[in-house]
């Protein structure tokens, strides 16, 4: 409607607000592996570094190109990616017992990162054509969703896999499905959850049986979960200091680079630092919202909110196990927790909300 | 399908705001977590990454009067292993096994056990170390700690007493002066991770250690390896089943020799019997016999109750009540106080113990430390029995005159026989002098200390020509040494039976208490031949090695012979 010809004229029709706040959270992601790190692995840091630069770089690239692209492109996305998640599993390697990782040359990628991303796309393709939501579209939907997250789950990888469904319900809701639809889905799937629970492997029904009593086991499976409690508890308000983080220093706190990013800044830098970290988000999820909002139905929209409701989702199962209100999953905070997948698939995510922002409505 | 279906507002407002609601729980639950309760978190992450280690200090030393060194110390090296590095515990414990005399299995056990630090043995040798260095297996490495170690042996043994596995004292002077000699802990805090590794950068020491005091000691090495050396040949020689001597200055109390054999070395305390390592002269009380004879012959002069030039029928046998007491040789003959003492004669001092009033006979036995501890510094020390005179039948006066019905320790009787002949006064006995610190310096010190007088000069004048007389012309004359005048008294008792009333047959104690120069003693002593075989009589096979140990110990002690013609002038 209010930008009919494509002038790449980026300065004045960036949303500098939300490309600020990503570039902040990202930096401050890399200053504070530096900080819990340093200097015994700067490991983490350096190959931080470069998947962000890598990340901004696919940013910028990605917000200066129409959103139509990822419309036609939708299709052969999601089906490359449902094929490199069914190499994964064939040729794919992996820690801690799980296979999640391909590798290209000397860098490994977790398909499952950008497989959300492709979802997104797709939903948006399916949910916005024609008119309405109809039982047909909410099935095609469904089993596009249940491809990837059986593949996933095969890996296994729970987190990753479980986290479709509310990206799947959040957006069918988005498109504008009624409350009466929703409420049969969701009645069918709490009837069906009890019966999920005979699929799950050992280590992850112990996962769910230790969030509901982390006393059981302290030493054992609840430990990631005491740990990070005791880390964030030891932070109070202004945090121990920069670099004096000694819980995640000294290895107490597990994964304190991926999963448990939140914890160690929380025991660094105090509530205020959590306060702070909370504010970037709330300020990147109001500016989705916005563009969202403004952008009118259709694909772009969908594509808008789908991005904000994936990082969204993350940040909050991500905090609520850190703060052991949710089971230990392994979903990585989106633009902090080292790891290249997840930063290069957030980073896309932005450009393309800047993009949609940029390009306006009519797709 | 319905047209409320097309997307408004509503669809997009509404998940964002219940997952801001969502945000919101958990932003208030951070706020729970890291000020409401950080107190308790951060308390439970000082627990996880403290840790308290302690440091046992150096043990003081323990040294003889003239500064020998009797208990040293020794580095040692303890073994342990970290069971999470070991890659293969069932080769490594099959290694291990025949270098620390461990099983296999044991150690196999241990190196599988989920922990970051295990024990695998205490205290090697260097040469035990370089054994196992040698193996160069993973995850295993050594602790140097200080070992007790006894230079003598066995010399002293029963005096000094022995460690355990962490220097704790458990026996003898090592335990009694545990808590001079072991000092005060030191303790440092080390951060750890969570793989228990030390954290280098974080080492605070808190609290410094405090080395333990060393002490010098009563005991005279020469004198207590002249006396091993004489028991020794007396055990050999009487195949008894044990010897016993102590041996004290009568003038302050300070033991100068104890032992007992068989004995123990302490290094390896663990290889000997309980009744060897214990202490009998302090800790086992025994029936005196004879011996005892000298405390009524002190009741006796005291209470003025013998005219010294009386004359006392000593029949062969004795009856009072329905008890026939029958004397150990056949006198039938009248014998004077001094003679009654000299050869020991029972019906005599039975006779003559019958003056003396129960009750007063009784106080003066408690008044010459029967019945109770002497408080000498070493531990587990016995009371001995004495029965009071309220529950005396008839016959226990004459009984308890010749030293039967009661029961002492030697190191009562030896303290009793030092008052005896020192002018009446008991002293409290002790084996430790002085208590230095580590640098020398003297902290405290422990001397001559009279419990009280129990007798008068006089009685004590008398008591040593007496006592003279023994060794001279009577049952103890085998205890002379030449060139010297030695008093003393024999004894020969038997082994009451543990059930029930009444003796074991053929099972004697005989004993031999005396004291030398006559005049002005220098050393007080007892030795003791329990259950020998063959010949049983105190003066027969006890006095003669009583005679040996005085006749090398005054020479020693710079005694001079009273007699001219043993002083060689060169």
């Amino acid at each position: 409607m209010r930008r009919e010809k494509v002038t790449t004229n980026f300065h004045r029709r960036c949303d500098w607000i939300l490309l600020g706040t990503t570039v902040i959270l990202s930096l401050w992601g890399i200053f504070h592996l530096y900080t819990i790190s340093f200097p015994h692995q700067a490991y983490y840091f350096i190959r931080q570094t470069m998947w962000v630069g890598m990340g901004m770089g696919l940013l910028f690239l990605f917000s200066s190109l129409k959103p139509s692209f990822w419309k036609k492109a939708s299709y052969s996305l999601y089906g490359i990616f449902s094929l490199i998640l069914i190499l994964v599993l064939i040729i794919g390697e992996g820690t801690h017992g799980a296979q999640r990782w391909l590798r290209v040359g000397m860098f490994s990628f977790q398909p499952s990162e950008f497989v959300k991303l492709s979802l997104i796309l797709i939903f948006a393709k399916i949910l916005a054509s024609g008119e309405g939501i109809s039982w047909v579209k909410l099935g095609l939907s469904f089993s596009l969703t249940l491809l990837p997250l059986v593949l996933i789950a095969l890996q296994p990888d729970m987190g990753s896999a479980l986290i479709l469904l509310p990206l799947w319900l959040g957006m069918l809701f988005l498109a504008g499905a009624s409350l009466k639809k929703m409420a049969v889905i969701l009645g069918a799937g709490i009837s069906l959850f009890p019966l999920s629970f005979f699929l799950l492997r050992p280590y992850q029904k112990m996962r769910i049986i230790t969030f509901l009593n982390p006393q059981r086991d302290p030493l054992g499976a609840g430990w990631s979960s005491l740990q990070s409690k005791i880390a964030l508890g030891s932070g109070r308000l202004l945090g121990r200091g920069m670099g004096e983080a000694l819980h995640t220093r000294l290895k107490f706190l597990p994964q304190p680079y991926t999963d448990f990013i939140f914890a160690s800044s929380g025991e660094e830098w105090g509530f205020i630092g959590v306060l702070f970290l909370f504010t970037l988000y709330f300020l990147i999820i109001l500016r989705g919202v916005k563009i969202a909002k403004e952008t009118g139905s259709g694909f772009a929209r969908l594509v808008s909110g789908g991005i904000v409701m994936l990082l969204f989702l993350q940040v909050f199962i991500n905090l609520g196990m850190v703060a052991g209100m949710m089971p230990v999953t392994g979903i990585p905070l989106p633009l902090m927790s080292y790891g290249g997948s997840s930063v290069l698939m957030f980073l896309t995510g932005i450009g393309i909300l800047i993009s949609i922002d940029k390009f306006g409505l009519k797709y | 399908m319905s047209k409320r279906e097309n997307p408004g507002k509503f669809h997009i407002y509404l998940p964002f705001l219940a997952l801001f609601f969502a945000f919101i729980v958990v932003e208030a639950r951070l706020y729970w977590l890291q000020i409401i309760q950080h107190a308790e978190f951060s308390e439970r992450a000082r627990g996880e990454q403290i840790r308290k280690i302690e440091v046992s200090p150096k043990r003081g030393t323990i040294y003889d009067r003239n500064l020998q060194k009797l208990a040293i110390n020794i580095p040692s090296y303890s073994l342990y292993a970290r069971p999470k590095r070991i890659s293969n515990p069932q080769q490594a414990a099959r290694l291990l096994a025949p270098l620390v005399k461990t099983k296999s299995s044991v150690l196999r056990k241990k190196l599988e056990r989920n922990q970051i630090f295990v024990w695998l043995k205490r205290k090697l040798s260097l040469s035990q170390k370089k054994q196992i260095e040698n193996l160069d297996l993973e995850g295993i490495d050594f602790v140097e700690e200080s070992k007790r170690f006894y230079p003598q042996k066995e010399l002293a043994s029963h005096i000094l007493g022995f460690v355990g596995v962490d220097n704790q004292g458990l026996a003898g002077v090592e335990f009694f002066y545990d808590n001079e000699l072991k000092g005060k802990r030191g303790h440092f805090w080390i951060r750890r991770d969570a793989l228990g590794y030390e954290i280098s950068f974080a080492r605070e020491t808190l609290q410094t250690l405090v080395p333990g005091k060393d002490l010098v000691l009563t005991i005279d090495s020469v004198i207590q390896s002249i006396v091993e050396e004489e028991l020794a040949i007396a055990l050999k020689e009487t195949q008894a089943k044990s010897v016993e001597a102590l041996f004290m200055d009568p003038h302050t109390g300070e033991i100068l020799a104890l032992s007992r054999r068989p004995t123990y070395d302490p290094n390896h305390y663990q290889d000997y019997p309980a009744s060897a390592q214990k202490n009998h002269l302090v800790q086992s009380i025994y029936e005196p016999g004879s011996t005892f004879k000298v405390a009524t012959a002190s009741v006796l002069l005291e209470e003025d109750l013998v005219d010294m030039k009386e004359k006392i029928l000593c029949e062969e046998t004795l009856r009072i009540a329905d008890h026939i007491f029958h004397d150990w040789k056949k006198f039938n003959t009248y014998l004077d106080f001094y003679r009654i003492v000299q050869h020991s004669s029972d019906i005599g001092m039975i006779k003559l113990a019958s003056r003396i009033n129960n009750d007063i006979f009784f106080q003066y036995i408690k008044h010459f430390g029967f019945g109770t501890r002497t408080g000498v510094d070493l531990p587990g020390e016995e009371n001995g029995i004495v029965r009071p005179s309220s529950s005396w039948s008839l016959t226990d006066p004459p009984c308890i005159a010749i030293g039967q019905g009661i029961a002492v320790t030697p190191l009562q009787i030896v303290t009793f026989l030092s008052a005896a002949i020192n002018g009446g006064k008991l002293l409290r006995p002790y084996v430790v002098r002085a208590i230095l610190e580590p640098g020398g310096r003297v902290i405290k010190k422990n001397g001559r200390h009279q419990v009280r007088t129990i007798i008068s000069d006089s009685t004590s004048r008398t008591l040593q020509e007496f006592l003279k007389g023994v060794v001279a012309g009577g049952t103890g004359n085998r205890a002379g040494v030449p060139g010297y005048s030695v008093g003393g008294k024999t004894g020969t008792a038997q082994i009451p039976l543990s059930r029930g009333r009444g003796y074991a047959d053929g099972r004697y104690i005989a004993s031999f208490m005396g004291f030398a120069p006559v005049g002005s003693p220098r050393v007080a002593g007892i030795v003791i031949i329990k259950e020998p075989t063959g010949a049983y009589w105190g003066g027969e096979i006890v006095a003669p090695v009583f005679g040996r140990i005085i006749g090398r110990v005054l020479p020693y002690m710079n005694v001079l012979p009273e007699d001219e013609k043993w002083v060689k002038v060169s």
